[in-house]
């Protein structure tokens, strides 16, 4: 408990330092701007921003990108009340009972919940880190290459269960992942694999690129594909804060929900989508009288914001102490830990102590100033929803198209960013999720390497990953959890708590 | 044999396709290694097998059950992935003459590649970028950034062909206004803080203008991001790109317009 003090103790020096602060506000302030305009989400932004990195201190630019993350979650509720669309796609439940809310005359209320809820939730999951990345960084730094590379296959089943649509097509959608992340120099034997005899692919595609094609251009495509259909709900938001009674109702509700989001944030491919949903539906099953729900039920609004703030916190948990991106917003703060020269993994803890704990602290210093940034500035944000798409999202093309560019100081990349645009757009039209792609893309070489060096070391034998304990553990719930997919009754189950 | 859902059946042949592709690439060019020693080839080829047996599962499945009965998932012209490849080849041959034939050439087969595919608002906003890509470098980030726009937003629902002229013209007058603000002020008191003078200046004016005249509302725009760009991107976080046309450079950097 001590050590957990000092630690906090060094934490806070670090995240409060005036320049830290700064950049901690400036995360903070953009994660909600994006947040609340609907069309750009956390991955485009995080990716945007990596350029600017560069010139940051480590400490300085993981605070400012952890900030749009957790920041994001804040500002997709404001949207989804007030608007009826999700800012984000984790406040895509939240437009339910939000909005209902808000035709009821009580936008405020449902304004202030969400936030009192999310920071509720921000704090318990910054705790949860504190406690629980510690020893199990500890438990990391054991790990061998066997175990290594069945974790990362446990991850990326884990990743599929929870994507939505056929497990098949998730499978094939990680291993697709999987081998372009091998483009590129093998390290092992110097030779360029999969470049065609281009030589800009002899280091690889690059990850921001694939991300930002996916997710950034494919989405612009499908919004500008559906017609633009967007009232602002510009009626009195009325009272900010919810009335005893709201809290009393929402009081349980909030600690449900941050338990189940958190839970949900440590595991591979959760994060705060998943939690939200999740939380949602858990709150709709467990409540005496559900019959509000849909029709404005204040815990129909904090149940999911809650959830998906807890989701956000602690998805870190797996990427600090692991270096395993659990989500694809994890593997791009991956990325700018690469750009600053950090490996990833349990090793940061203990060499980095300022940069973990800084970041950890950071974290609750930001969600603390989330809640002042977001109640009093709401008709801030209010009037910025009545920015056009059609002025919009040139500008997210600008400024990604040069965000690309100047990781490697290379116009290949954007062309790059190009055609995943087209594949993320043919993925979503088959069907096909992209977040799994992604998480393989980002672990491929990785998975490689230990698969590679576990082999070195049994001299050849496969049963290496099944005699060693921890690592037959983990492919066990690994295959478990296919099994489990299988299975006709969970599918069902499956398939219904997607459609909610 | 029917198929009841052709998302399965293009999502199952892209995968196969993709599976054996690595696969045959891989065993054609790179050592398999031992299991002890694996080669670069080993882990490709598993990969690739496995992808290559879930993408038959899925083929297959495509015939049993589905709701998207059909080949139709979305618009889809193979006659110009033909095109492309056409193009393609002939930019290869010319490969080694011309670098400015060579960057025409690969642009017009990717453009004639993605333009495959979907609908206007997919080949024009991707195509925006490509052009984007490859006038980066010669042509400097003002024009580039314009271009993106203009193109983009001709992806997009109500862009009228009639207003061009007029809110290019007026974009590019207010660029001039960003040039001729920099060469009065940079040499007084330094780059730095004349980008900063200037982008406020132009942000105000084309808000303005932009609202109060008709049509000339993507020049605006431009005209913003693009000034944008070049003060925060390249003057101050540092980043490296030309603001200007490479023949211009010389005197763009005269001004202070560089990095």
């Amino acid at each position: 408990m001590e050590a957990l003090f000092a630690h906090l103790g060094i934490g806070f020096g670090v995240a409060l330092s005036p320049i830290n602060l700064a950049y901690c506000f400036f995360g903070a302030l953009l994660g909600t701007l994006i947040g609340v305009l609907p069309g750009i989400g956390p991955i485009a932004t995080i990716a945007m921003l990596l350029p600017v990195t560069f010139t940051l201190p480590p400490v300085s630019a993981l605070i400012m990108l952890a900030g749009i993350y957790y920041g994001a979650q804040y500002g997709g509720s404001t949207t989804a009340i007030l608007v009826n669309l999700p800012g984000e796609s984790s406040s895509a439940v939240t437009t339910i009972d939000g909005y209902a809310m808000a035709r009821n005359g009580r936008a405020g209320a449902a304004l202030g919940i969400a936030a009192i809820g999310s920071f509720f939730a921000g704090c318990v999951g910054t705790i949860i880190i504190a406690l629980f990345a510690p020893p199990l960084a500890e438990v990391a730094l054991k790990f061998g290459p066997a175990e290594y590379f069945s974790l990362m296959v446990l991850g990326l089943v884990a990743a599929t269960v929870l994507a939505h649509g056929s497990l098949v097509k998730a499978i094939a959608m990680t291993i697709l992942g999987l081998l372009l992340g091998l483009v590129g120099t093998d390290v092992n034997s110097g030779i360029a694999r999969f470049n065609f005899s281009i030589s800009e692919l002899s280091d690889g595609l690059d990850f921001v690129g694939v991300a930002m094609g996916m997710y950034g251009f494919a989405e612009i495509i499908g919004n500008l594909e559906e017609s633009e259909k967007r009232e602002v709900f510009v009626v009195k938001v009325g009272r900010l804060l919810p009335t005893l009674d709201d809290l009393k109702k929402c009081g349980w509700t909030m600690i449900r929900a941050t338990g189940l989001g958190a839970c949900l944030g440590i595991l591979p491919g959760g994060g705060a989508l998943l939690a939200s949903f999740a939380a949602y539906a858990m709150e709709k099953k467990i409540v005496k009288d559900a019959s509000q729900f849909g029709k404005g039920d204040i815990r129909g609004v904090c149940a999911p914001e809650s959830a998906n703030n807890a989701g956000a916190q602690t998805s870190f948990i797996p990427l600090l102490t692991l270096g395993i991106p659990s989500n694809p917003v994890m593997a791009l703060m991956i990325g700018a830990m690469m750009i600053q020269g950090i490996a990833p993994g349990p090793q940061v803890m203990t060499e980095r102590p300022e940069l973990f704990w800084g970041m950890i602290a950071s974290m609750w210093v930001g969600n603390l100033m989330l809640i002042v940034l977001n109640l009093p500035l709401i008709g801030i944000w209010v009037r910025l929803l009545s920015v056009q798409y059609r002025l919009l999202y040139p500008a997210i093309m600008v400024f990604c198209c040069i965000g690309v560019y100047s990781i490697n100081n290379s116009t290949f990349d954007i062309l790059i960013t190009s055609l995943f645009g087209l594949f993320g757009y043919i993925a979503v039209k088959l069907e096909c999720e992209p977040a799994p792609l992604i998480l393989g893309f980002i672990l491929g070489p990785m998975m490689e390497e230990n698969l590679r060096r576990a082999m070195l070391l049994s001299r050849g034998d496969p049963t290496v990953f099944a005699t060693r304990p921890i690592s037959a553990g983990l492919l066990f719930v690994a295959i478990f959890l296919i099994c489990l997919m299988a299975a006709p009754a969970f599918k069902k189950t499956r398939e219904e708590a997607f459609v909610e | 044999m029917q198929i009841k859902s052709g998302k399965d059946f293009w999502a199952g042949l892209m995968f196969l396709a993709v599976g054996l592709g690595f696969m045959g690439v891989a065993l054609k060019n790179y050592n398999m290694g031992t299991a002890v020693r694996m080669g670069p080839a080993y882990f490709p080829v598993m990969l690739g097998g496995l992808q290559a047996f879930l993408g038959a599962i899925v083929l297959f499945r495509s015939f049993a059950a589905g709701d998207s009965p059909g080949l139709k998932v979305f618009p889809f012209r193979p006659w110009l992935i033909v095109a492309s490849l056409i193009v393609g080849y002939g930019t290869y041959l010319v490969k080694t003459q011309s670098t400015l034939l060579f960057d025409i050439g690969l642009g017009i087969s990717y453009i004639l590649f993605q333009g495959a595919f979907g609908g206007p608002a997919l080949y024009v906003v991707l195509a925006a970028v490509v052009v984007f890509a490859l006038i980066l470098k010669p042509l400097g980030l003002l024009i580039s950034a314009a271009v993106l726009t203009v193109v983009a937003r001709a992806g997009g629902a109500d862009f009228r062909w009639a207003d061009q002229p007029k809110t290019i013209t007026f974009g590019l007058l207010m660029y001039g206004l960003f040039a001729l603000m920099m060469a009065a002020m940079s040499d007084a008191i330094g780059k730095g803080k004349a980008g900063a003078v200037s982008l406020v200046v132009i942000v105000a004016v084309s808000i303005f203008l932009g609202r109060k005249l008709k049509g000339i509302e993507i020049g605006a725009l431009f005209a913003i991001l693009g000034v944008f760009s070049v003060v925060i991107f390249g003057h101050g976080l540092g980043l490296p790109f030309n603001a200007c046309p490479e023949i211009m450079d010389e005197a763009c950097r005269k001004i202070g317009l560089g990095s």
